[in-house]
């Protein structure tokens, strides 16, 4: 397998402000990776280097390229949406089809064309009209007709209601991914794409608080419900993080052995947003009433 | 890593014919893109001009006077009043045009960065070279270009309405039909909107530069630098040097510089004995003056150019370099 993104000592800093602190990592082909972390933490500073609209320190290739100075050649390759709204207002619809058409060799009109016939879009509609969904559909409907290797995600489902969350990720997964191109992913939403990523990488202060695959991350990370008398057992065994869900300690341990922890209580597999606010939350490693995540956690599990 | 690069040569470095296409496409659409959004760039001409049409209508049927005194003049002064007119509605659409463009300009690299529309461009393989030149090919040929065809067009729809009334009128028609005054006025017109797109070249290539530059306000940043700069030299260096080559690039100079004739545009002295007769004799005085070789061979022209040339580099680097405001 070859490296969709190699990044070594990736460093970028505002003025004082350090936004990539000098960090390494690698994303195989053929991957879907989340990009997780708190709002600051880099994750757009290091979407914008990959995407070649920032400059940077240290070495980054993507695909090959160094993506700054190469970034019109690399774009044949490369998809983004990086937010919600950077769709000209003025333009309409047709237009926008018209246009990447033109300029992308890579681009399939009649998959475009078929994505929108499953949308309420009209063509001669201006982006001003649309609504913030609908937006979103259309920017999605151009990007997932480029055949590209390398598409890059940031929160794209932001503004979309929970039919068209689900339908997205579905038809991320069924139409556009084939093993072979490589998604990169941000998003606050972190349960909605547990499922569909096979990477994950916390991004905090500048650098990486974990990077694995998802596969190791079930494999390392277990979390455990403890019977009220096996509490100070469980403690004995060095739990990353220790917070209590209806009266109840729930523990979230790093690499011990599931069936040891299954004398404890019932063990699951966290989700990520657990794990997230485990490994980065301001109070992490310590005893916090959990508030957020006790929802999900119960669909998650 | 060599089999990653080697896999994108195999796919992505067509042959031949089809890299000639991987430029002039994304130029062609990028081109037809700054159409699109800038609607005024040829709305405002055809405008004007349906307003000079419609003035030259009610002034010929609500004021048949007019049309009577003309009816007795003598066939050299038709001519004269004619091509007159010709030439003042070249002056009002070229100047309808020119506020056009310079707000276009100030635009070209700045709405994109506020609207944060740039991240979708940039998203595309759409070079930042293409982006910029297409942006000045806009400004400084599809701009005058669509000011040849609309003031052409305005023309010969006047002289066509023009010879109807008169013939209605007073059965003389043929008066109207100065037919290679009209070709010749066309040729000056075409030559005049060349000359005059190479002479304000840089002022063009600043414009784009200060919106691909400034955070806000790009209309007061393209006035205050020049002068700022023409300022500072003045009391720094007590010189006036800079300062005169920036106010060299006026129409006065322009006008003299690309048609080798003293005083072509003093039209003091004009008569005005009506309402026709403005500017009567400018397009005439411009038809045998315009000389292409004095311009070319004129250094600020060149000198011109060169800034122009250095101000687009620098915009490109700015257009690489800017991210959204």
């Amino acid at each position: 397998m070859t490296a969709a993104i190699e990044a070594r000592g990736l460093r970028k800093a505002f003025g004082n402000n350090v936004a990539l602190d000098g960090v390494d990592f690698s994303i195989q082909e053929g991957r879907i990776v989340g990009l997780i972390g708190p709002n600051g933490a880099g994750k757009t500073t290091a979407l914008k280097a990959i995407l070649g609209l920032t400059p940077f320190d240290g070495e980054l290739q993507v695909l090959g390229r160094n993506p700054h100075r190469d970034r019109h050649r690399l774009m044949q390759e490369v998809c983004f949406i990086a937010d919600v709204a950077v769709l000209p207002r003025w333009i309409r619809v047709q237009q926008a089809i018209d246009y990447v058409a033109g300029v992308h060799p890579r681009f399939d009109r009649s998959k475009a064309e078929g994505f929108l016939a499953r949308t309420s879009i009209k063509r001669t509609s201006r982006v001003r009209e649309l609504s913030k969904g609908m937006l979103t559909q259309l920017h999605l409907s151009l990007v997932m007709a480029i055949d590209a290797r390398l598409l890059v995600l940031d929160e794209p489902t932001l503004g979309l209601d929970l039919l068209y969350r689900k339908q997205f990720y579905d038809s991320l997964l069924n139409d556009y991914f084939d093993g072979n191109r490589t998604i990169v992913i941000t998003t606050h939403q972190v349960e909605e794409v547990q499922n569909v990523l096979t990477d994950v990488m916390f991004l905090n202060h500048g650098r990486i608080a974990l990077d694995c695959s998802m596969e190791h991350f079930e494999a390392r990370y277990a979390e455990v419900m403890v019977h009220p008398e096996k509490l100070v057992a469980a403690r004995a065994l060095r739990p990353i993080h220790e917070r209590q869900v209806f009266g109840r300690g729930v523990f979230l341990f790093d690499g011990i052995d599931r069936t040891q922890l299954a004398g404890l209580g019932e063990v699951r597999t966290p989700s990520i947003a657990d794990l997230f606010v485990a490994l980065i939350g301001p109070s992490s490693g310590s005893v916090q009433p959990s508030v957020e995540g006790t929802a999900q956690q119960g669909a998650a599990a | 890593m060599n089999t990653v690069n080697e896999t994108i040569d195999n796919d992505f470095e067509p042959a031949a014919p089809s890299r000639m296409a991987a430029v002039v496409r994304p130029f062609y659409w990028s081109v037809r893109r700054e159409i699109w959004e800038h609607r005024a760039l040829w709305m405002a001409p055809l405008v004007a001009a349906a307003l000079i049409v419609l003035s030259f209508l009610v002034n010929a049927l609500h004021l048949p006077d007019n049309s009577r005194v003309l009816a007795t003049v003598s066939a050299e002064q038709l001519h004269s009043i004619a091509t007159g007119f010709y030439g003042a509605i070249a002056a009002i659409i070229a100047l309808t045009m020119a506020v056009v463009t310079f707000f276009y300009c100030l635009d070209a690299l700045y709405a994109e960065r506020r609207d944060r529309s740039i991240l979708f461009w940039k998203s595309l393989p759409v070079s930042d070279v293409t982006a910029v030149t297409s942006k000045l090919f806009v400004a400084a040929v599809v701009s005058p270009a669509i000011t040849f065809v609309v003031i052409v067009a305005t023309q010969l729809i006047i002289l066509v309405l023009g010879t109807i009334i008169m013939t209605a009128m007073t059965g003389n028609s043929l008066a109207l039909w100065p037919a290679g005054a009209t070709l010749e006025l066309t040729t000056v017109l075409l030559y005049s909107l060349v000359a005059q797109s190479l002479w304000f070249a840089p002022v063009t290539a600043w414009l784009i530069f200060v919106s691909s530059w400034v955070r806000r306000s790009p209309f007061m940043w393209a006035l205050l630098v020049p002068a700022a700069i023409a300022l500072v030299e003045r009391v720094a260096f007590g010189s006036g040097y800079l300062a005169s080559m920036l106010k060299f690039r006026n129409v006065q100079d322009f006008l003299e510089t690309a048609f080798a004739a003293p005083g072509v545009v003093d039209t003091g002295t004009t008569a005005r004995s009506d309402g026709f007769n403005l500017h009567l004799s400018v397009p005439e005085r411009l038809i045998g003056a315009a000389d292409p070789l004095h311009f070319l061979s004129s250094p600020h022209v060149w000198i011109g150019l060169a800034v122009a040339a250095a101000l687009v580099v620098a915009t490109i680097w700015m257009r690489r370099y800017r991210e959204p405001l």
